[in-house]
């Protein structure tokens, strides 16, 4: 775990035992700017225990310049003018181009133990999409492994599907952010064995980020783009984990709004550049791969089919996967 | 009960994710830095907590309260929020883009500079409850009240919506 804390420019020129990550801190300056320190002062314990952020089993801390006043670490003022970016010209990026000789022995004077590796500062995009949750951490995966055991999932159900490494990772990928998680792993998984099944081809994430639906596909049927929902069973939960299943909603009630909505978030994203033309062109696929019983399978799709009719609309545009 | 939720999420193993739905209560606590999607969680009472670079995208949060909360860049992406109470939370700099709320309530609370986009609420009551600098576009709502001058108001459209909820004066 980190915590932040704001230093001034003069203390952080200074601050030669610090190491910079992979962490990004954004200022609405554009200087985005994030240290990480090996071992603790005790001035900076200090600081950081005057803000409650301190505490015995923290092991790292991430320090955060900002080249301006400075207001607290969670109190940057916003500014989205473009022209006040960079005022004084773009930060320079310390340890860019440097080339350092790998340590060795010098005068006899023995091996020189490794110093802190300090690599370039990074800038990123401040626009406002990019600012969400830039600095949240980022879960890691096997996707070697998960590509792996998908493949053969795929192959167990019967399926043919030729998907690479590289294109699961793409499809993995969240591309609002454009690094892989948990949720777009759900829908690549979901996406490609719908695939495999001939519901469309070529599913690939949206070109368009503003058009913010789950991927686009060919389809002969005229459907441009797929929006995946994913059921969580919540009595499989109760019987494995011992969770009170009275705390959540029945499957078909969840069923019955998910039919619901989905004629109107059909119309969501029409007319947008490289969107969908009409809600017709929008395919909407209900995984029910985790839902076990298949009795609740069934009554779910039902429910699903109802809120949609009791919407009005035609239920054309509705697939599911996994039902048996 | 009244567990600590940082032991719990610290007790997690790789691949697990956070399924909680047994009534705990969490109280005064500071969550920081920490990737919990695809969480399952109902029947939790959050009270007085801080949650600061929290990524619950893709979760499911039932007969949830979030009681004097604070949420600084926190995201909710495509989580489903049903039958939950924000009380008198803030949120500050988060995602909430595509979330679906239902049958839920924000009471007192405060939305800054927070991305909205395309979320859904469908049977929702906001009282005292204002959007600041934040982005609605796109938001669907569906038998959505509103609490004004001593009635509710019922919102029709995203323009209605706009005018009552939304302080674009900052």
């Amino acid at each position: 775990m980190a915590h932040e804390r704001v230093i001034s420019n003069h203390e952080l020129n200074s601050l030669e035992d610090f190491n910079t990550s992979d962490r990004i801190i954004e200022t609405e300056t554009g200087t985005i700017l994030a240290l990480q320190q090996k071992n603790h002062d005790s001035s900076l314990n200090e600081i950081l225990s005057n803000h409650n952020l301190w505490s015995n089993d923290t092991d790292e801390v991430t320090v955060v310049k900002y080249d301006k006043i400075f207001p607290g670490a969670d109190g940057f003022p916003l500014n989205n003018n473009p022209r006040r970016r960079h005022q004084f010209g773009r930060p320079r990026m310390r340890g860019t181009g440097i080339n350092a000789d790998p340590l060795q022995n010098i005068q006899g004077l023995g091996n020189i133990p490794e110093g802190p590796k300090v690599r370039p500062f990074r800038e990123v995009n401040t626009s406002r999409d990019a600012r969400r949750g830039t600095q949240c951490p980022t879960p890691k995966f096997d996707m070697q492994k998960q590509h792996e055991n998908f493949m053969q999932k795929i192959s167990e159900k019967g399926y043919k599907l030729e998907c690479s490494q590289e294109r699961f990772n793409e499809l993995s990928t969240n591309p609002q952010t454009d690094s892989l998680d948990e949720k777009s792993l759900i829908e690549a998984k979901g996406g490609l064995q719908g695939e495999a099944q001939g519901m469309y081809k070529n599913i690939r994430r949206p070109g368009n980020k503003a058009v913010d639906l789950d991927f686009e596909i060919d389809s002969s049927k005229g459907y441009t783009h797929v929006d995946y929902k994913t059921p969580v069973d919540f009595q499989d939960l109760a019987d494995k984990k011992g969770i009170d299943v009275s705390n959540f909603p029945s499957l078909q009630t969840v069923a019955y709004n998910m039919g619901k909505k989905i004629p109107i978030q059909k119309e969501q994203f029409c007319g947008l550049t490289d969107g969908p033309k009409s809600p017709e062109n929008v395919l909407h696929v209900v995984n029910l791969d985790l839902i076990r019983n298949s009795n609740q399978k069934q009554n779910m799709m039902d429910s699903v089919l109802k809120g949609a009719e009791d919407k009005g609309v035609d239920i054309a545009g509705i697939y599911f996967l996994n039902y048996l | 009960m009244n567990n600590n939720l940082q032991s719990i999420i610290g007790n997690l193993e790789k691949g697990d994710k956070l399924e909680l739905g047994n009534n705990e209560k969490f109280s005064n606590e500071i969550l920081l830095n920490q990737s919990l999607q695809c969480s399952v969680l109902g029947g939790i009472n959050f009270v007085n907590l801080t949650f600061k670079n929290i990524d619950f995208t893709g979760s499911f949060f039932s007969k949830t309260i979030f009681e004097n909360c604070r949420f600084s860049n926190v995201i909710f992406r495509k989580s489903e929020f049903w039958s939950c109470t924000f009380l008198e939370c803030q949120m500050t700099e988060s995602n909430l883009t595509r979330a679906e709320f239902n049958s839920s309530t924000f009471k007192n609370c405060e939305f800054l500079n927070s991305n909205l986009r395309a979320s859904n609420f469908m049977d929702f009551e906001f009282r005292e409850t204002i959007f600041k600098n934040s982005n609605l576009d796109l938001i669907l709502v569906e038998d959505v009240k509103v609490w004004k001058s001593k009635k509710w108001i019922e919102i029709k459209d995203f323009s209605n919506f706009e005018k009552l909820l939304i302080d674009n004066e900052l």
